[in-house]
């Protein structure tokens, strides 16, 4: 049964097997498969003894779905190879780009979405999704940029991926809320048009506002607890649409591993209470999803 | 609601302008806003692109602070970061495995004027750089030393374990510093400037190393390909003589640097 988890980095591995770590229900952990794809050594051991323990989601940050140059085998290759060792509950990639030209930008940098686009990024899926032999979920960019010559809202561009390829959807709700306040649209608004029966996975994190532009510019840096907003979002979309599988997304300034926990304990409890007033949760709803 | 589907010439014109975006997108990344490809979209003129930029540009450059720890630590947070910086903007990131990034950065620190007065960088680097292979390289199971005198008896041949990397550097103590700084000594003053070379290996899951002498390194070359023990201890030891080589041997069985070859790898 997976409830609330967190992204999982090297410096609580140990953590991660502790008794603390074992006495939690429903704890999951999230990680970056492009870290494990290696030939062998203590990475790949580790995240072994730790999926023996607990439930794992792979979350993908370098496939470059939303690029142009053709999808690397090798990356696909290499995914496949976690994939298929470590068996795990999700596995999510991102509608943004990062690959091209034989370089890889270290971001999720923002598409036009286009028909074109559109035809595309399906096509990509399709074939990840062959490859991999399971359902992925996509994860909504944050914005920063008013980018031009969209020909569709992110939510309808979304919603035709799901049903031109049947992928679920990962939803980042401090994306939504960051990218609502940096272009200046709705979040709420954002998650009345999500479709929702496709939502495997809700990410929350931290944010900080911009040194020089303050709090118009909000920046997605994942180095500080989630601020109240997102909480409030979150609690929100939960009421509304009942529990779904939801990660404490952490990179930097990483805290100790129990404040962590705490952070997720949070989240474990609106899904609780969320499922007390809702019938049929509570079963493994993103396994449920993933095995599609 | 979803529009329709736009016609062939409509799919083209659209598939240029995803094309066009990104290359814009890169020019605007590299620092060159105001370039053709980059002028023609007003949404990378804001200065909020300096966000993406920033995230580009941090997340290299934290892959090759934690790639070249010794480096780092020998040269100070400022220095290391300014010859990063120049790094990435040469050889920047081509795969998404940030782990492995950096595999040019000693060389580009040998092409350094600085190199001159720090010429023992570019090894340490180059220890830095061994570290990593051997931290990911694949499982094998090393050659345990009470199956030695069998293996040397059935003429079995052997090979470097895949986490096994041997440098020996003559002219500088680069070896002896990057051991220092894995150790966490605070006072490389203390050490010797003296030709010396370090055997990295990777028993129980860690990556593990001792000092080691240019008999070893070049021991370790010979297993490549193959070699039983008999041919390469007897062609080593026309070089180096039979007591320098038994005993390089023994460092290299003892810290778990050979491992049997498979059949296919034969010479």
């Amino acid at each position: 049964m997976l409830t609330a988890g967190v992204s999982l980095k090297p410096e609580h591995y140990d953590d991660a097997l502790s008794s603390r770590a074992a006495a939690t229900p429903g704890l999951w952990f999230e990680v970056h498969p492009e870290n494990y794809m290696v030939a062998g050594g203590p990475r790949l051991h580790w995240l072994e003894r730790v999926r023996r323990e607990h439930p794992l989601s792979l979350h993908g940050v370098g496939l470059s779905l939303g690029g142009i140059a053709p999808l690397s085998e090798m990356h696909l290759a290499a995914l496949q190879r976690l994939v298929f060792r470590y068996q795990p509950a999700l596995v999510s990639e991102h509608l943004a780009w990062s690959v091209h030209d034989e370089r890889y930008f270290p971001d999720l940098l923002p598409l036009v979405r286009t028909t074109a686009a559109l035809r595309r990024v399906a096509d990509r899926i399709d074939q990840m999704q062959s490859t991999l032999q399971c359902r992925v979920a996509i994860e909504n960019p944050t914005h920063y940029l008013p980018v031009a010559g969209h020909e569709f809202s992110e939510t309808d561009f979304l919603r035709a991926l799901v049903q031109r390829t049947g992928c679920a959807l990962l939803l980042d709700l401090n994306n939504v809320w960051i990218s609502a306040r940096n272009l200046g649209t709705s979040a709420v608004g954002y998650l009345d048009d999500i479709p929702w029966s496709a939502v495997a996975e809700i990410h929350l994190a931290g944010h900080t506002a911009d040194p020089t532009l303050g709090e118009a510019l909000l920046i997605d840096s994942h180095d500080q607890p989630v601020s109240e907003a997102v909480w409030q979002l979150y609690g929100h979309a939960i009421a509304l649409n009942g529990p779904v599988p939801t990660m404490i997304e952490r990179d930097g300034n990483l805290p100790r591993f129990n404040e962590l926990l705490d952070e997720r304990d949070r989240a474990h409890r609106v899904l609780l209470n969320a499922s007390s007033t809702a019938t049929g949760y509570l079963q493994p709803q993103a396994q449920q999803a993933m095995a599609a | 609601m979803i529009r329709a589907t736009s016609t062939l010439a409509g799919r083209s014109a659209q598939q240029f302008v995803d094309g066009q975006w990104i290359r814009a997108m890169i020019a605007a990344l590299d620092g060159s806003g105001g370039s053709a490809d980059a002028a023609a979209w007003p949404a990378l003129q804001v200065p909020a692109i300096r966000v993406y930029r920033n995230t580009v540009r941090l997340a290299a450059l934290d892959a090759l602070r934690a790639n070249y720890r010794s480096v780092r630590t020998m040269v100070g947070d400022a220095w290391f970061d300014a010859v990063a910086h120049a790094f990435v903007d040469v050889s920047p990131p081509a795969s998404p495995c940030l782990l492995d990034y950096g595999a040019a950065f000693p060389e580009f620190l040998s092409s350094l004027d600085v190199a001159a007065e720090l010429p023992y960088l570019p090894g340490v680097a180059a220890l830095d750089r061994a570290w990593t292979e051997s931290h990911i390289a694949a499982d094998a199971e090393a050659v345990p030393i009470n199956a030695v005198l069998r293996l040397s008896e059935e003429g079995a041949p052997l090979q470097p374990h895949p986490a096994a990397r041997a440098l020996w550097f003559g002219e500088t103590p680069a070896a002896a510093l990057w051991r220092a700084t894995r150790d966490g000594e605070s006072d490389l003053s203390a050490v010797r400037w003296q030709a010396a070379g370090a055997l990295l290996t990777r028993p129980r899951w860690q990556v593990h190393w001792v000092a080691c002498d240019a008999v070893t390194t070049a021991l370790l070359q010979m297993f490549i390909g193959g070699r039983t023990i008999a041919d390469a201890l007897n062609a080593m030891a026309i070089d180096a003589g039979p007591e320098a080589t038994g005993q390089s041997f023994h460092q290299l069985i003892a810290q778990g640097a050979l491992m049997l070859a498979p059949a296919g790898d034969l010479l």
